[in-house]
């Protein structure tokens, strides 16, 4: 089953090339949405299903930060797998993104295929996590 | 590693590893005055602050968008440009910070500007070049010692 995809980068460019390197990668993708930032993610998630969100950190208005602790407190969204496509290295902030919630996380720069490889890893693809609210109507 | 050795590997894996472009660093630089596509990102090191600035000719800021895009050279606009180049300036910061081992610094968000001037003179600075012509330099300032708080 695919899985409904939401990447939040303050980089529109970035959030293209993950978007590109998803559709390539043969990881099964359903819907694709795009938020420059935690607060438009949460907006976009007021109206849209996803299975799993690719975030960046270091994005203004909200970050990576703001986003996971939201998502932590939501009754619907508190299990969606987030993983972390971020510069940071600082280990207490890559930390206290893990005990938010993040699944993972994945370096910039990284190479293309290495981002399949990552997400089957961290989230167990092929025998844990199914994604539940694929069949819901989206816009996109 | 030295700072000046953590920015080399940092500038050569960016471009390698998401534009496909291979770089060479020269010490020679350019006389007179350039127009350059410019992005400087904060970065707040254990030691201090600083600001690294990624300044590039605008023919190869183009094309390391194009190539990071995967599209021609003459499908990017000046917006596009922009954003590259600042996702650049932020991947060099965090791979700089990552190389020189300092695991408590942290980044800010990046700015971008077109600015026409000379190049040289910080107190940090890596000019690289592509295919022999001068591409870029890399600066940055002295670490003010303002404690690690953003």
């Amino acid at each position: 089953m695919p899985y409904n995809v939401m990447i939040v980068d303050d980089s529109r460019s970035m959030r293209q090339v993950i978007r590109k390197i998803l559709g390539v990668s043969g990881f099964k993708v359903g819907d694709c949405l795009e938020a420059g930032n935690g607060r438009e993610a949460l907006d976009l998630l007021e109206r849209h299903w996803v299975d799993l969100i690719l975030s960046d950190i270091h994005m203004p208005v909200m970050d990576g930060f703001g986003l996971l602790r939201a998502l932590r407190d939501s009754e619907e969204w508190h299990d969606t797998p987030v993983v972390l496509i971020t510069t940071e290295s600082n280990e207490d902030r890559i930390q206290e993104a893990l005990s938010l919630g993040a699944r993972g996380y994945i370096r910039k720069p990284f190479r293309a295929e290495s981002i399949r490889m990552h997400l089957n890893r961290i989230l167990g693809v092929e025998e844990g996590y199914e994604p539940s609210g694929s069949d819901e109507e989206s816009d996109f | 590693m030295s700072h000046q050795a953590a920015m080399r590997k940092a500038i050569s894996d960016v471009l390698e590893t998401m534009f496909f472009l291979t770089v060479d660093f020269e010490d020679r630089l350019p006389e007179g005055q350039l127009s350059l596509c410019q992005a400087g990102i904060p970065v707040w090191l254990k030691d201090g602050r600083t600001t690294v600035t990624l300044s590039m000719v605008e023919d190869f800021a183009r094309m390391a968008a194009a190539n990071f895009l995967g599209v021609d050279d003459d499908r990017v606009d000046d917006n596009e440009v922009a954003d590259v180049v600042r996702e650049m300036a932020n991947m060099v910061g965090g791979g700089f910070i990552e190389n020189a081992g300092d695991t408590k610094a942290r980044l800010g968000i990046p700015t971008f500007s077109r600015t026409r001037g000379t190049i040289g003179g910080n107190s940090g600075e890596i000019p690289f070049a592509w295919m022999g012509d001068f591409a870029g330099i890399v600066t940055w300032d002295p670490v003010e010692n303002s404690g690690n708080q953003r």
